[in-house]
């Protein structure tokens, strides 16, 4: 092999091969900078611990000026629940159930000569879609207390916007846990007065929650319609968040999200056509540095035409004159692989310390894959780039 | 072992191992392209060469290796050594797919043809006539049932040329090797079985 090697490697140009290696180290480190900064970027988007972590949201349909004109209700039917819930991107379905009677909230305090009362309304959901866990979080008929879990929004608009421009003090959730409130609920003939209680602050539910046991007891003591009426909004729990078709099924169906729970599921989108773009780049980068190696191979063939011939004459085989050829290319591509790596290896080692502080609990993406990726390649690129010089040699 | 070579090019010829063939002609006439018809380094003719009977153009890439491997020694009239390469190795690089020969063999044929001292010496640097030398001891150094033979001593003096003579008449007896060997006036010096003239 030494002396067929030496015979070879006559008329080998190092710049050349030089260029093709920086050309394949440009394209395989875009490849795999592209791959490892979406898998580095992944866990930030679908975490629960990371900044767009919504696996919960709250759906209604699109109130249009004619439906409001005509009178329609935007309200889901039995059967756009039943398909929402048959959606793969969907773990579970609760549906909002309002209260079907009047309810007026008063709150005394006679020492400080407070006495204020507001109507207000009550909403509630399944169980397993309240974020609040409280031992006080319980409704049987007949209790005289009725647990309320109120927005938090509601507590931070007091506490940061009505309290400081009115001279106000502010309150904590501590408080407001201890303070009790009158409820007058009124309906289908009939009044019932209870004690209130706050016991909880939800970030996740925008509305005035009370437990489901209540709901079904007061609806239908004081009910004055459908005991099934269909509900105006739902809560969707999603397998995945970032999961682009959740947009694309709620655009289709004229329903709309509260508050920017979609992000995710767009932020996805873009960093997935980003990195595929970037990825295309690279690959085309790749191709175009390996269609150079080739070219030079081949002139390398060319220009050692007559050394290949007697070789031939002299009872060498084909496959035996392309080996130093193919250790060549294999040779120069592993360079290019390991130098790729590399350069990842080290731009991670920049940008990884950022994403830590997006998010405490981040994880970090793989390694492996990339690992996978960029030997997978090596793998084929060699393969190809081998199986051309054996036929160009014949 | 390969035992006949026929040809059936304008004028029929039988090639039988372990004779000798001069083929003599002027310049121009055809006798390097015959010996690359036999070779099998040329296909653009009409007519037929059987190896033992097989068409030498209906062999494979493999086969027509182990042909020129095994069976078919060639002395080029153009020597096609490697430049790169030095005496030795240029040796050494037929020698070493057989391990025909040992090193201190090959030592001795540099040795009866002059050329010790150019050893490792790159072929690029010698002369024609040391060059065809090298190549006339690559030849003797692979295993053959037909040595070919493009006019060998066409840049040797009349020693060196005996020298050679010798030397191939001395394997010849040993392997029984066929020999045929070109010449356009100045053969080499060892006794034909045929002399065809083109």
């Amino acid at each position: 092999m030494r002396l067929i090697w030496k015979v070879l490697r006559e008329h080998i140009s190092i710049s050349q091969l030089a260029g093709f290696v920086l050309a394949n180290v440009i394209g395989l480190s875009i490849i795999v900078l592209g791959l490892q900064l979406y898998l580095d970027l992944q866990p930030i988007l679908t975490d629960k611990g990371g900044f767009m972590k919504p696996d919960y949201m709250v759906v209604s349909k699109t109130i249009s000026t004619a439906g409001s004109v005509v009178g329609v209700k935007p309200t889901f039917s039995e059967e756009e629940i039943s398909e929402l819930q048959q959606q793969d991107f969907v773990a579970q379905v609760g549906p909002f159930t309002a209260a079907q009677y009047a309810v007026v909230g008063r709150l005394t305090v006679e020492r400080f000569g407070v006495d204020m009362a507001t109507d207000m309304f009550f909403e509630s959901v399944p169980e397993q879609f309240v974020d609040v866990s409280s031992e006080r979080w319980h409704f049987e008929p007949g209790d005289p207390m009725v647990p309320i879990i109120i927005p938090r929004d509601y507590l931070n608009l007091y506490n940061f916007g009505y309290a400081p421009s009115s001279n106000m003090p502010t309150i904590s959730e501590g408080m407001i846990h201890k303070v009790g409130f009158d409820l007058y609920l009124s309906g289908n003939g009939k009044r019932e007065q209870l004690r209130g209680k706050i016991v909880g602050f939800s970030s996740r539910l925008n509305t005035i929650l009370v437990p489901e046991s209540f709901m079904a007891w007061s609806n239908s003591e004081l009910g004055t319609g459908d005991q099934k009426a269909a509900p105006s909004r739902i809560i969707v729990q999603v397998t995945n968040p970032t999961d682009q078709r959740i947009a694309a099924y709620m655009d289709e169906h004229g329903y709309q999200i509260a508050g920017d729970k979609l992000d995710a599921s767009k932020v996805s989108w873009m960093l997935r056509l980003l990195v595929s773009i970037v990825m295309v780049i690279g690959l085309i980068i790749c191709g175009l540095a390996c269609y150079v190696l080739m070219l030079s191979i081949f002139l390398l063939l060319q220009r050692n035409k007559q050394s290949i011939s007697n070789l031939i004459a002299i009872g060498y085989t084909g496959r035996k004159i392309a080996i130093p050829y193919q250790l060549l290319v294999v040779g120069t591509n592993l360079i290019s692989a390991l130098s790729a790596m590399l350069i990842l290896m080290i731009v991670r080692g920049v940008y990884m310390p950022y994403l830590v502080l997006l998010s405490p609990d981040y994880t970090a993406g793989k390694l492996s894959i990339a690992w996978l990726v960029v030997g997978g390649l090596w793998i084929v690129i060699s393969g190809v780039n081998g199986w051309i010089i054996r036929r160009k040699i014949g | 072992m390969l035992s006949k070579i026929d040809v059936h090019i304008n004028t029929p010829m039988l090639f039988e191992r372990g004779k000798s063939y001069c083929i003599e002609a002027a310049s121009g006439v055809g006798k390097s392209s015959l010996l690359h018809f036999i070779g099998g380094f040329r296909t653009d003719y009409n007519g037929q060469i059987l190896l033992d009977g097989k068409d030498i153009k209906t062999l494979s890439a493999n086969e027509r290796s182990r042909l020129y491997r095994e069976e078919l020694a060639y002395l080029f009239q153009d020597l096609r050594l490697f430049p790169t390469l030095t005496a030795y190795e240029n040796v050494e690089i037929v020698n070493q797919q057989t391990r025909f020969r040992t090193e201190q063999q090959i030592r001795k044929l540099f040795a009866r043809l002059g050329i010790s001292d150019k050893w490792d010496a790159p072929v690029r640097l010698m002369s024609w006539g040391q060059q065809q030398r090298v190549a006339a001891i690559r030849a003797l150094c692979q295993p053959c049932s037909f040595m070919l033979l493009d006019e060998p001593v066409s840049h040797l003096d009349e020693d060196n040329a005996q020298i050679l003579g010798s030397l191939i008449h001395e394997e010849q007896a040993t392997r029984h090797f066929g020999i045929i060997a070109t010449s356009v006036g100045k053969p080499l010096p060892i006794e034909y079985d045929q002399t065809i003239q083109l």
